[in-house]
């Protein structure tokens, strides 16, 4: 089964590419920072600094925007937690359990950011 | 002074100072974890904490408690720390260890005053998760431009389950008492370097 490799980040004009059996794809999406691909839920996840909060874009393997989600109450969307997963640190204003900053990703339906586990 | 006992007493110093070089030059050496922790890290990592952390406990089930808590909690914190929030200076520097993709702009919530020579140094001084923080690829020197508010203390250890491993913790830590938001126009970036 083919997935998008190599996604790339023009964060200057929003243009993502990438490839799918080594043909080139790509999507534009303002403010885009970086993205990563959910095997799960088989959709791109860009981070977008649309907002001075950090927005999430979900992005079709057509190069469509089919969702927006807006930062958590309380967080700003600073990165992805690694080079691979489609999880996002998001910096809290007030620590919760004694932590400051929290592990976020898309639900399934793409309408919310779902709270993981403390980030460093 | 006859000439064996000036050659003994040469070679002793000569041995001496190199003990000493060595040990301060090394820049992996870490002089926070015990010799029974290493052995412990090599086993299972429940009896890496206890034999570090047993002895402040009257008995084993209280000892089993604070283990559990532990897990279940990730305090950041020794469960014998007592919050020690300060005002930290201008002109303050200290160390942090970044994601990759995470700007400098968007610094963590913790830093150290400890020089931080590698990754094995985050994981097992600051005994910071694979699951915090899955990646480390820089660390980042900052400067407090303006006063900080902070908890400062000692780190304290972890379990990493899914790793297998017992983090001793150890090294120097605070806790910006401060939002996100506001971490930033606290510090200032005096370099910034790759790590592995």
């Amino acid at each position: 089964m083919s997935r998008p490799e190599a996604i790339r980040v023009d964060q200057v004009s929003g243009r993502i590419d990438w490839t799918e059996d080594g043909e080139a794809r790509e999507a534009f999406v303002e403010g885009a920072a970086d993205a990563r691909y959910d095997p799960g839920n088989d959709r791109l996840i860009v981070l977008t600094r649309a907002s001075e909060r950090g927005t999430v874009a979900i992005v079709a393997r057509d190069g469509g925007t089919v969702a927006t989600i807006p930062p958590p109450d309380g967080y700003s969307l600073s990165h992805f937690a690694d080079s691979v997963a489609p999880v996002l640190v998001g910096q809290g204003e007030a620590p919760d359990g004694g932590w400051w900053d929290w592990h976020f990703e898309a639900d399934e339906a793409g309408r919310a950011l779902r709270r993981l586990g403390p980030a460093h | 002074m006859n000439e064996a006992h000036r050659l003994v007493a040469i070679l002793f110093f000569f041995l001496s100072a190199c003990t000493s070089a060595g040990v301060a030059s090394d820049p992996h050496w870490t002089p926070v974890a015990s010799a029974s922790t290493q052995q412990a890290q090599q086993q299972d990592p429940k009896q890496g904490w206890w034999a570090d952390h047993r002895w402040r406990y009257a008995t084993d089930d209280q000892a089993e408690a604070a283990y559990q808590a532990l897990l279940t909690r990730e305090s950041p914190w020794p469960e014998w720390h007592q919050a020690n929030v300060v005002t930290l200076p201008a002109g303050l520097r200290f160390e942090m260890a970044l994601a990759p993709g995470q700007g400098t702009d968007r610094p963590g919530g913790f830093g150290t005053f400890d020089r931080i020579p590698d990754v094995r140094f985050v994981r097992y001084s600051l005994a910071v998760k694979t699951a915090w923080k899955p990646q480390v690829d820089r660390v980042v020197t900052y400067e407090i431009v303006e006063p900080l508010r902070a908890d400062t203390g000692t780190v304290g250890p972890q379990i990493d389950v899914p790793a297998n491993l017992y983090l001793p913790g150890g090294a120097s830590q605070f806790e910006m008492k401060v939002p996100a938001s506001e971490r930033a126009r606290h510090l200032r970036v005096v370099a910034e370097r790759p790590i592995e």
